[in-house]
């Protein structure tokens, strides 16, 4: 039952992810390998405050996910002027200094979070608090599963309302032709900082939530592996839609599960497992290219 | 033809767009040299020039698509002026809230439509015009979160004008359609009066009855005049040479650009476009030489295939070089090649026998590159079966075709633009002495060649001598020519010995 449980657990941060990074992917036809930069930005933000200042998780979540939304201007405003395979290249530029910066950025001399050794470099940071809601202490399996669910829950509301609104709409049709929204008066470049900063502020939920779950959070969080990761989420579950990123996450937290069952030696099976989302990835771009239940094509 | 009243313009008119002094040059070709004009309300203005001689430029530039190099543009048609002066400061492109930029400009009051429509695809008809209207706080995350109240007052206001214009534009009922599944005409008449909805007082139109049908203009123009009558909106219309005569009656400015200057006259002398004018342009006499039989077919949407065959072309048995049977082809959700008059689809068909030179004229936006698409093997035809040399190639992909014997000149510039002049020829196996045709240009890099050269080298390439029979596909090929040019190539595509037949699209009109 336990195991289910942290399926689930699991299951629920990558829902978040899914779901946010198909804000800028599916929605704003923006292709962006920096996503896992800030989920790291959270889970470190939000571990470093419990961890550091005693703050409750909460006020670190929040102030994590603030720190991401407003480091997402780093990518944001390199799309104001770069698309395609050139965003893709900047969005790769500012995924490899966060992730080095994170990883680098330690001193054995220091305390952890001081301003010398604020990442504890390639150690990470161990014994992270379990996290504490208005006075509900979150700590057996059980509860971290409902809690967990009812994030992902809340996190996918935000998403599903600000998709159906107008703000949605406009984020469509920019997608579809920039230039004609902008010849009807859209600030279309605004409305890219705000879906990438969104998208952001909840990749950092989804960083607390696991910093706080695994009780520990190295540098691997942020690394172009995750990254890649949560994209083939999206682009195997479906892009543009609500449901696909949902589908897709719960394949791709589901596949290593199923080969578990295979008695593969874990040298072979975490091979087998890379082979077969290449594989996944080469079938569905040639039979299915919008994903298994999307309805946009990334071109 | 609806009939067609204009709101009648008035001197004391307010100036609603005034522009001086506007230079635009590209890579050292001047396109526009010191221009001056001035829009007032309920002007209705025809843009026109020759192909090349910079409508769309202007169109930009006004719309704030493309920055000229220097002058003054002021915009008084949304209550308080604003004035953009070029070349600009570095200062004023830092401030985010300045920026002659297309939202920017559209805020002024200024709409465009594109010739190729634009339409968000993947949007249902009424979202398509609802995006146009302004949803102050639906647009903004943080209200479209919080304040859902409010987002869905207006958003309910929004979607009843949405549908009322629907309604108006005869699309009721078909509001949840998806955008790309209306017809060309009604995607048009769905653009203009999106522009409209943004809260636009001038118009710029691109274009707006290329590729239409007789009942398409007729919509459309009856959607213009109820525009100038009932709103009193300003339109500058860009419009091809061909559907110029439709717009007789609604247009009260000329503005003719020519030579780099705009010359602005009332719109008293009708523009008149004699059909033979444009069915038979005068260098066609280059292709034919004497005593040549020309034979003219009217094709749907306004083209026309003229046939050149030599006069004993009947006495001996001559076989079919290219067969296009029955052929439908689709861009996106649309049919572009296959329709007739009505928007039927009755299929393409066409056969060119050898030994003849076949021109087909056809407006902007009929397909006519589409077509020359799905002969090379480049786009793939939703219907239709295309046979070269009596062999179905449907199934072939663009170089088995190119081996069978087809030859294609496309009008995009696709030249290796790091090679020079001297490699690009001779990778193209072409035995032409390129002294004759490139004296001096020879060992200089193809991006740095003026757009006519480039169009010489690229018709040098394509039309190179070989050894086996050959149909030569050419799609606009004299775009960038002058008229000495054109005959000097004509003389070497009709001296391609192995040649057994030419096909060449041009635009409707086309003067070298």
């Amino acid at each position: 039952m336990n195991y289910l449980l942290h399926l689930l657990v699991y299951f629920d941060i990558y829902a978040i992810l899914a779901l946010s990074l198909n804000l800028v992917v599916g929605y704003c036809g923006l292709l962006t390998l920096a996503h896992a930069s800030f989920y790291a930005i959270g889970g470190y933000a939000c571990a470093l405050l419990m961890l550091t200042a005693n703050w409750g998780f909460l006020p670190a979540m929040l102030t994590g996910a603030f720190l991401s939304a407003v480091a997402s201007l780093t990518i944001s405003l390199s799309a104001w002027r770069l698309r395609g395979d050139f965003f893709v290249l900047a969005s790769l530029a500012v995924q490899t200094l966060i992730y080095s910066a994170i990883y680098n950025w330690s001193s054995s001399k220091y305390p952890i979070g001081s301003w010398e050794n604020l990442t504890n470099g390639s150690f990470g940071l161990t014994g992270i608090p379990s996290p504490k809601l208005f006075g509900w202490e979150i700590n057996g399996t059980f509860d971290y599963a409902v809690f967990a669910t009812g994030v992902a829950g809340l996190c996918g509301f935000i998403l599903w309302r600000l998709k159906s609104s107008p703000w949605g709409r406009l984020l469509l049709a920019m997608r579809d032709d920039e230039l004609a929204a902008r010849g009807l008066g859209k600030n279309t470049r605004l409305a890219k900082i705000q879906a990438i900063a969104i998208a952001s502020a909840i990749a950092a939920v989804a960083g607390a939530l696991y910093a706080t779950h695994v009780r520990y959070l190295n540098p691997d969080s942020a690394s172009l592996d995750e990254s890649i990761l949560m994209l083939n989420m999206v682009i195997v579950g479906g892009l543009g839609n609500f449901r696909g990123p949902l589908v897709g996450a719960a394949i791709l937290v589901g596949l290593p599960e199923i080969l578990r069952f295979f008695d593969f030696p874990d040298a072979q099976a975490a091979n087998l497992r890379l082979l077969i989302y290449g594989l996944l990835l080469v079938l569905l771009m040639h039979f299915r290219p919008q994903g298994i239940a999307g309805n946009y094509r990334l071109e | 033809m609806p009939t067609i009243s204009v709101f009648p313009k008035s001197e004391e008119a307010p100036i609603l767009l005034h522009a001086q002094g506007l230079c635009k040059a590209f890579g050292g070709q001047v396109v526009l040299d010191k221009i001056e004009l001035e829009l007032r309300q309920g002007e209705v203005i025809l843009l026109r020039g020759e192909n090349g001689s910079g409508k769309t430029t202007l169109l930009n530039i006004l719309t704030g698509n493309l920055k000229p190099d220097s002058g003054e543009i002021n915009y008084f048609s949304n209550g308080s002026p604003r004035s953009y002066c070029f070349p600009q400061r570095w200062w004023q492109e830092l401030n985010p809230f300045d920026h002659f930029t297309p939202e920017f400009v559209a805020r002024e009051g200024i709409g465009r439509t594109w010739q190729d429509v634009r339409l968000f695809g993947s949007q249902s008809l009424r979202d398509n015009l609802a995006i146009a209207m302004s949803n102050r706080f639906g647009d903004n995350p943080f209200f479209a979160l919080f304040s859902p109240h409010h987002v869905i007052e207006r958003e309910v206001e929004i979607n009843q004008a949405a549908n009322t214009m629907l309604t108006h534009l005869g699309l009721a009922g078909r509001e949840d359609s998806s955008a790309d599944k209306i017809s060309l005409g009604q995607s048009k008449r769905v653009a203009i009066a999106r522009a409209v909805l943004s809260g636009a007082k001038i118009l710029f139109l691109d274009e707006p009855l290329s590729g239409l049908d007789r009942q398409g203009i007729n919509d459309v123009l009856t959607l213009l005049q109820s525009l100038v009558n009932e709103q009193h909106l300003t339109l500058v219309i860009v419009e091809h040479l061909f559907n110029q005569s439709h717009l007789q009656g609604l247009i009260t400015t000329d503005w003719l650009l020519d030579n780099r200057d705009i010359t602005v006259s009332t719109a008293q002398t009708p523009i008149h476009v004699s059909s033979t004018d444009t069915a038979r342009p005068a260098w066609f006499s280059l292709l034919a030489g004497k005593n040549t039989d020309f034979i003219e077919e009217s094709l749907p949407h306004g083209a026309l295939l003229t046939r050149i065959r030599q006069p004993d072309f009947f006495n001996s048995p001559s076989n079919p070089v290219l067969e296009i049977k029955d052929l439908v082809i689709n861009r996106g959700q649309r049919d572009i090649i296959g329709l007739d008059d009505q928007g039927d689809i009755r299929g393409f068909s066409l056969t060119l026998y050898e030994g003849e030179i076949v021109i087909l004229q056809a407006p902007n936006g009929w397909g006519k590159s589409t077509l020359i698409g799905a002969i090379s093997g480049l786009i793939t035809p939703r219907l239709g079966d295309i046979c070269l040399f009596g062999q179905s190639i449907n199934d072939n992909p663009v170089w088995e075709r190119i081996h069978k014997g087809l030859k294609v000149l496309t009008s995009n510039e696709k030249l290796f633009p790091n090679l020079s002049v001297k490699e690009i020829i001779e990778i193209t196996n072409n035995q032409t002495d390129i002294s004759i045709f490139f004296p001096n240009i020879a060992n200089r890099k193809c991006s740095s060649l003026s757009g006519g050269e480039k169009q010489r080298l690229a018709f040098l390439c394509q039309i190179a001598p070989s050894l086996s029979s050959t149909l030569n596909v050419l799609d606009e090929p004299f775009h960038g020519l002058d008229y000495n040019a054109v005959a000097e190539v004509i003389t070497h595509l009709l001296s391609g010995l192995k040649t057994k037949a030419v096909f060449i699209t041009i635009p409707f009109g086309y003067k070298p």
